[in-house]
């Protein structure tokens, strides 16, 4: 299965001895009670050792990242009042997501018994207790985790050891590797460990096709940086090295005078003359089917397994691609990242996991739509509780298996809310206190089901003020790109398609079948009156149609081989400007729609009649447009859900008058 | 009040909630309206030469997302000066009893002096009992350097010398203790060196992280500090 020449290397990084994955320990735990003059006391053999090892000697061991180990009596001692101040104040283990919502199966946080039990033995002498601690489970000297008992099968470095300068801005960059499997492989779990986690802000792992016309060589990985092994390279030197990390594709960044940041390459890497400029999409962007995002890392989340029968896929035909984002911190440092493979056996694989960035394409903002991520604008200096949603329709049945909000220094908190067809809401995973540093994926222990017709929405808050304790920079806006100072809205989910029983297919036929499992719930318009249901979910649209088709548009050219023939179009989640002109002028229809979904499009007091945004918010924090009032005629648009009436859940909706008495425009 | 105020008045937050405005004047207003916005200015202090001051002004005003080879802002020392809670959290160790403690440290800049800071930290240790330790603080500028002293009440000194350096985010780091020349306290007949490096996260908070060689042992994690501003209402 794998390639001779990279195999040697590959093979020779497996460690041997892999120890256990926490999730594997059984450990058994100890009832204690104590008498009122606390005679009783906890010991560390019998009550506090079971404990540690099961949620904390995963990361507080030799190796593993702590910054003590937490193995022994010895060991634990010294901190056990420091290690009582923590855990009564639930800041370790770290573990963010609000109780009251949701149950995942890799929850590190202790019940209330054992935060008492640990709390009692520090209050009763610290004592150690007769007998011996049970067995610490036994961990791999190198830190990989054991999956179903075996360590990884594959290991896999990044192909060159980086060197961070001391100071100043390292981009966020990117080294190919050659592809060591000859043929398709799936994996069941990764871990990446980088070697200097201080400096990783992040780092990925890709399987994507090598650009047309490039070898790996030695080249500068960016303008002005350093010449790095297995860089894409042109005949004529140039590179391609398709570049983030300067804002150039997450949003307008706007300037104080409006005008949008340049998209001059050179120009936002400062670049001399004579710097080699990368190339960008000279042939073309990586699509879909030949882009495997195989894992990404963050501070908090090193290690990822998925359902039984999911997996992820590395193709034959791709290379790999290390992405890497270090931040210096003020002296010079190294890092070299790896990555550990749990190879899962073809026959027992059905489904795919597929990454989604949840609501790329529409958001909401302090309580006013601005579409796709491209068009967010920076965060105010100083606003201490900046409101933004995004919201995603699924057209299919899905399996939501992980979801991971990742934000940077200014992120407060974010909140997974699915509005079911039916109108009604649920609070899948709320993170009320946000922290860069510890950014969990949250994996249900019964993976959600959301079925066709569903929207799921991500409400997260913001603080660039200067009461945020992490805010480096609360004088300046907050712009939007990879840098750890500027800001990042992801709302990570991973899902199965429920209707793929084969994930062997090709491109073309995945695709195809998805636009089948899509048939009955495509993204829809209507336009027509509104006013409210028969319950708080629900509203009711009158006098309505369909949006009528836009007059066509003349297609940009695209140069011949642009990967592009026979993707599925894209299509926005907001009501576009050329839609809204169009339902202007439309004529009043005769049709009767059921609109749900409506609590981030009506008024923020109405907002909380649903059970969901009163548990969550108070209403000054409510970031509801009010553009569903009645009596407004609306264009509203969402995912179908054919029935009687026909219902839209919604994904955004556009005032076009505010009284639908003078609502006719074919009258006016 | 002199050319480098205290940081404390330059922190003075005040509390504001801009109010809705009509749509079309929001399409020439580069940000939207309902968050509560928190007005902040940096603190700017002797030390910094002027055109590393100027330098500074240059990056506040930037319009548009940093760079590779952007210039780099100058940390300035004023950083420290005002008014901090800490809590300490600490192993055992000779130094005395693992645990908590708490308290205030103050640090004002010296008139005669731009680059010297003194201090004083008043709080108290896991048992409840008293100390103080006594701050003088020097940054050299143009090497980058802090030279941070403790002097604790209870007998024994803590020095963190090292460069200071940082991202283009503003995000800056202490590094102290490092070879070649770690620095050594004795206390209770024991050789103590110390290590760490100080995170200056934001204008609100820093935290220290420590470790310790006790008799030339190897390094271990002693723990670690973490300080919150104290704005002025």
């Amino acid at each position: 299965m794998l390639d001779s020449h990279v195999a040697a290397r590959v093979r020779g990084l497996v460690l041997v001895g892999c120890t256990v994955a926490i999730a594997t320990v059984a450990i058994p735990r100890t009832s204690v009670k104590l008498s009122a003059d606390g005679a009783a006391a906890p010991t560390f053999n019998s009550d506090v050792a079971p404990i540690l090892f099961e949620k904390c000697a995963t990361c507080h061991r030799p190796g593993a990242g702590g910054p003590m180990s937490l193995t022994s009596f010895a060991e634990v001692r010294p901190w056990a009042r420091s290690i009582k101040l923590r855990v009564t104040k639930h800041e370790m283990p770290p573990w963010s997501a609000d109780s009251r919502w949701g149950h995942y199966r890799n929850d590190t946080s202790l019940t209330p018994k054992q935060v008492e039990t640990i709390a009692a033995w520090v209050d009763g002498g610290i004592k150690e207790g007769t007998g011996s601690a049970p067995a610490m489970p036994k961990y791999d000297d190198g830190g990989w985790r054991l999956v179903n008992g075996r360590p990884p099968d594959v290991i896999i470095e990044m192909p060159t050891e980086y060197e961070l300068p001391a100071e100043g801005q390292v981009p966020i960059f990117r080294v190919w590797d050659n592809n060591p499997f000859k043929e398709d492989v799936f994996i069941e779990a990764l871990q990446i460990r980088p070697t200097n986690r201080a400096v990783t802000h992040h780092s990925a792992l890709y399987g994507r096709k090598l650009p047309e016309g490039t070898t790996l060589k030695k080249s500068v990985a960016w303008p002005g940086g350093p010449e790095l092994a297995y860089i894409p390279t042109y005949e004529d030197g140039s590179i391609v090295n398709v570049l983030s990390g300067l804002g150039t594709n997450l949003s307008s960044n706007l300037r104080a005078n409006g005008a949008p940041e340049t998209g001059d390459v050179a120009a936002r890497f400062n670049a001399k003359p004579g710097d080699k400029v990368p190339v960008i999409n000279k042939t073309r962007q990586p699509t879909e089917e030949d882009d495997e995002r195989l894992m990404f890392y963050l501070p908090g989340a090193d290690f990822q397994q998925f359902a039984p029968g999911s997996a992820k896929r590395i193709r034959a035909s791709n290379a790999l691609m290390w992405e890497v984002h270090y931040s210096p911190d003020g002296k010079p440092e190294k890092d070299r990242e790896r990555i550990g493979l749990w190879l899962a056996p073809k026959e027992k694989v059905q489904k795919e996991v597929h990454i989604i960035r949840n609501g790329s394409g529409q958001h909401i903002i302090e309580a006013d739509e601005v579409g796709s991520t491209a068009n967010l604008p920076p965060i105010p200096p100083g606003a201490a509780d900046w409101k933004i949603t995004a919201i995603q329709p699924f057209t299919q049945d899905v399996t939501l298996n992980t979801m991971q909000p990742h934000m940077h220094l200014r992120g407060k908190d974010m909140t997974y809310i699915a509005k079911y067809p039916d109108g009604h809401e649920e609070i899948l995973l709320s993170v009320p206190k946000y922290d860069f540093n510890w950014q969990n994926t949250y994996i249900p222990t019964q993976p959600y089901k959301l079925p066709a017709g569903t929207v799921l929405e991500t409400v997260g808050h913001y603080d660039n003020s200067v009461h945020n304790r992490v805010n480096p920079m609360p004088n300046r806006p907050a712009l939007w790109s990879e840098q750890t100072w500027d800001e990042m809205y992801n709302a990570w989910t991973e899902v199965t398609y429920d209707a793929e029983t084969d994930p062997n297919l090709t491109v073309s036929e995945f695709r195809k079948a998805q636009q089948e499992a899509s048939k009955n719930n495509p993204i829809t318009t209507v336009v027509g009156c509104v006013a409210p249901g028969s319950s708080p979910v629900s509203w009711r649209m009158t006098s309505a149609a369909k949006l009528a088709a836009l007059p066509p548009k003349e297609a940009p050219a695209r140069p011949e081989g642009n990967g592009t023939e026979g993707t599925i179009p894209r299509v926005s989640h907001n009501v576009t400007k050329d839609e809204k002109e169009v339902a202007a002028k439309q004529a009043a229809g005769s049709d009767v729609f059921e609109l749900v979904g409506v609590a981030d499009f009506v008024s923020p007091e109405q907002a909380l009649q649903f059970d969901t945004r009163k548990a969550l918010y108070p209403v000054e924090r409510i970031n509801s447009t009010g553009a569903l009032a009645p009596n407004h005629r609306v264009a509203a648009k969402g995912v179908w859900i054919p029935g009687s009436p026909n219902r839209i859940n919604l994904t955004s909706v556009v005032v076009l008058d505010e009284s639908c008495g003078t609502s006719t425009a074919v009258d006016r | 009040m002199r050319a480098g105020f205290g940081v404390a008045a330059a922190m003075a937050v005040t509390v504001s909630t801009l109010v809705a405005v009509h749509p079309a004047a929001q399409q020439q207003q580069p940000y939207p309206k309902t968050s509560t916005v928190v007005p902040y200015k940096p603190a700017t202090g002797r030390c910094l030469t002027a055109e590393q001051r100027q330098a500074n002004d240059a990056y506040n005003a930037l319009d548009r997302p940093t760079r590779p080879g952007d210039e780099m802002m100058f940390w300035d020392p004023e950083y420290f000066v005002g008014l901090w809670n800490f809590d300490m959290r600490v192993q055992d160790s000779p130094l005395g009893q693992g645990g908590q403690s708490v308290g205030t440290l103050t640090i004002k800049s010296n008139d005669k002096n731009g680059c010297l800071y003194e201090g004083t930290m008043k709080g108290e240790d896991p048992e409840g009992k008293p100390f103080t330790r006594t701050i003088s603080a020097t940054y050299d500028p143009i090497k980058k350097t802090l030279a941070w002293s403790e002097k604790d009440s209870r007998g024994y000194t803590i020095a963190r010398t090292g460069p200071v350096g940082g991202e283009l985010g503003g995000t800056f780091h202490h590094h102290f203790g490092d070879d070649p020349s770690p620095l050594v306290t004795t206390f209770a007949g024991k050789k103590i060196r110390f290590k760490g490096v100080t995170e200056m996260s934001s204008p609100a908070y820093y935290k220290t992280d420590m470790q310790l060689s006790i008799d030339g042992a190897p390094f271990v994690t002693y723990g670690r500090v973490l300080l919150d501003k104290v704005f002025e209402p």
